[in-house]
């Protein structure tokens, strides 16, 4: 092997002896716990309004009161809820009056909803008359309408809510501009094998590290940024190309020792970031809510996932993309031959634009599908439903990413290769 | 063992830095001589394979420049470089043997052995951002013998030493030429006329000389006087010649020129060293030559 492996812990070295490791460690590990803390402290629990608790202790009794219904949604529990609501909606004790209007009491909430809060969610969606929703990603499907459909509805129709439900997914597919025939077509495959009845537990967990998966993902983007921005590019600072380039092994052995240890680096880097920070997520608020189908969450999508394979597959695509984005740094390291700086803002540049960039699916599919493969936006936790689709075969986008990012990866790490060898000292 | 330099040449955008140089180098120590410019460092820079010619070729033994055999029998201390300054010298060491290609055992014994010949051994496990610009030296120095390597190419080694251990370097480097091929570029030239057996003197990128230090000097041989005189006299002479060497002595000057044609009366005819060749051919004014 030509002391690969000796070159690779040579590089590791390298890697973990620079100055700003530490501080990027630090900073990272910061950013990691305030995101942990901040969803506990900056989160409206129930159980807070008008008590002097902390917020974990009212997250711990909306928890308590939420599992007291944790198991299959059946037309049982739907009927239950309905009843719940109608006999809150009855009784006008539950409400105050002020200059604004009638609202709700916080205790009748918790009384009467909160033990159902995600079906009847479920319901006003499901059931909803109009069609008026906003979609972003798969936690964030607003229902943007008045009517509030638990309101009036009957136990006894809550009974087909299963079918209900499909066909209100159905109708989202329907309902979805620039979507194929094919699209659709498999989009509706797909909603024929979402089981029923739905599984219900307490999700917070999965909720919170859902809702912070981009930033971490991005935090570890960053981290690789400045961990990888040396690889090459400090070779050429140093003026060490000189005498690496004109030894037996500078010209293969290392730079695959650059390249493994560069893509350990990424992957690692994703998996802590992204495994400890779940890791810390459930053992705040608990490791219920893995069961949990995802259509409770976002009753739109057509995946059928629930929450814990559905923040697998995230959790994969965010290694796949740190990777891709890794191969990507070490291209740059390699091709700008002068200092580290310019690696950096590029890389920065690379990662923060196409955030700020959305095409609507109907406007341009290739632009749509492209700007997936973003670092930023491959990072993105979404089952939305579209496909990539080449010479007529449809491909489920995160594999497709997954395969393309391969490709990529090992297109950018021959760049960087070919870069650096033929680099001429100045 | 032979190097072979054919019409090789390196452009850069409008400038010519070597202009079909062609050597042929055996087991020896050649010193390379030149001014700031004259092409020396891209002349060894291609020949240790890191800058790629413009046209013409090297190759060492039938190897060429590009093959890893060719690297793998190449020592190459550069002019300037970093030397990973979080590493420790000892590390150093390792990483740059195993770029060699050398097994650990050999990597562990070549350091302890190198570490101690250039008296390093004491600091080897200290971080070389705490080294002086010497210990720096003395450990590139090493570093190019990991391999024992049959083509050692040094630029400029003795920078940042003191005298001693310049002196010490140089019958190393001397010893070293007896079964290599040491190619040396320096400013330093009573470096080169000490332990070059042949001189390869470059200048505008061209070769103009190759040969020993005897046939080198014939060019200015009977050319150099020594005179003394007053100041203002030898203000004049300083336009008219290349001075390589003013000395006071009491009120007056003792001076050390070149001289083509009829010297100035007084002045005796001494024997010529290279370093009044060196400034017969690159003295700051071009007419003198």
């Amino acid at each position: 092997m030509n002391n690969f492996w000796t070159l690779a812990g040579f590089e590791f070295k390298k890697v973990f002896r620079r100055r700003t490791f530490p501080a990027a460690i630090l900073i990272c590990l910061g950013i990691m716990a305030v995101m942990v803390f901040s969803s506990l402290s900056g989160g409206s629990f129930h159980h807070s309004v008008g008590r002097d608790i902390s917020k974990y202790e009212a997250m711990e009794l909306d928890k308590a009161v939420i599992l007291s219904n944790r198991g299959y949604i059946t037309p049982e529990l739907i009927s239950k809820a309905i009843l719940s609501n109608g006999e809150m909606i009855s009784n006008k004790d539950n409400y105050f009056v002020n200059e604004y209007g009638s609202h709700l009491k916080e205790d009748a909430y918790i009384r009467y909803i909160l033990p159902y809060e995600p079906v009847i969610e479920l319901i006003n969606n499901v059931y909803a008359e109009d069609k008026d929703w906003l979609a972003m990603d798969a936690l964030s499907l607003e229902y943007m309408g008045e009517d509030k459909a638990v309101d009036r509805l009957s136990p006894e129709q809550g009974e087909n809510f299963d079918s209900a439900l499909k066909a209100f997914v159905r109708s989202m597919v329907l309902g979805e501009d620039g979507l194929s025939a094919a699209e659709r077509e498999r989009n509706l495959e797909l909603i024929e094998s979402i089981e029923t009845p739905l599984y219900n537990d307490y999700f917070g967990g999965y909720e919170a590290y859902i809702m912070s998966s981009k930033s971490l993902a991005i935090t570890a983007l960053f981290l690789i940024l400045l961990l990888l921005s040396p690889v090459f590019s400090n070779e050429y600072e140093e003026r060490t190309d000189q005498i690496i380039l004109c030894t037996k092994n500078g010209k293969g052995s290392l730079c695959r020792a650059k390249l493994f240890t560069s893509l350990v680096v990424s992957v690692v880097s994703a998996a802590l970031v992204m495994g400890l920070s779940w890791l810390a997520f459930l053992l705040l608020y608990g490791f219920e809510g893995g069961k949990v189908n995802i259509q409770v969450v976002n009753p739109g999508c057509t995946y059928p996932i629930n929450l814990l394979k559905a923040c697998l597959i995230h959790f994969v695509s965010v290694i796949f993309a740190c990777a891709l984005f890794g191969a990507l740094i070490c291209f740059l390291s390699a091709k700008v031959k002068r200092s580290t700086a310019p690696v950096v803002i590029m890389g920065t540049l690379l990662t923060i634009i196409p955030m700020f960039i959305w095409v609507p699916m109907k406007s341009s599919r290739i632009i749509y599908g492209l700007l997936k493969f973003f670092p930023a936006n491959s990072v993105s936790f979404g089952f939305d439903m579209s496909f990539f689709e080449i010479f007529g075969k449809l491909f489920t986008p995160y594999k497709f990413i997954w395969a393309v990012s391969t490709l990529l990866i090992a297109a950018f790490s021959f760049l960087a290769v070919r870069s650096f060898k033929k680099n001429q000292p100045g | 063992m032979e190097l072979t330099v054919d019409r090789v040449s390196k452009l850069y955008k409008n400038k010519i830095a070597v202009d079909r140089v062609s050597l042929r180098l055996h087991e020896g120590v050649y010193g390379l001589l030149g001014e700031n410019g004259a092409g020396k460092t891209s002349l060894i820079r291609m020949v240790c394979g890191v800058l790629k010619p413009s046209s013409g070729s090297i190759s060492f033994d039938g190897l060429d420049v590009g093959d890893e055999e060719y690297r793998a029998a190449l020592g190459y201390l550069p002019q300037d470089f970093g030397y990973y300054p979080e590493f420790s010298a000892q590390d150093f060491m390792y990483y740059m043997a195993s770029l060699k290609g050398l097994t650990k055992p050999v990597a562990r014994a070549k350091t302890r052995e190198l570490l101690e010949l250039v008296s390093l051994s004491d600091v080897a496990k200290k971080k070389i951002r705490t080294f002086s610009g010497g210990m720096k030296q003395r450990l590139g120095i090493a570093q190019t013998l990991l391999n024992d390597p049959k083509l050692l190419v040094l630029d400029e080694p003795t920078t940042g030493l003191d005298p001693k251990e310049r002196i010490r370097f140089r019958n190393l480097i001397a010893r070293l030429g007896q079964n290599r091929i040491v190619l040396l570029s320096t400013h330093i030239v009573s470096d080169v006329e000490h332990i070059a057996g042949t001189i390869l003197l470059m200048k505008n990128g061209k070769m103009l000389h190759q040969g020993s230090l005897e046939d080198i000097t014939q060019v200015i041989r009977g050319k150099v006087y020594q005179c003394l005189m007053e100041n203002n006299e030898a203000r004049e002479l300083t336009r008219l010649y290349p001075v390589i060497n003013y000395r006071s002595q009491g009120e007056k000057l003792l001076l050390r020129f070149v001289c083509q044609g009829e010297p100035p009366a007084g002045a005796v005819k001494v024997t010529a060293g290279l370093e009044d060749l060196y400034l017969y051919y690159f003295s700051e004014s071009e007419g003198h030559e």
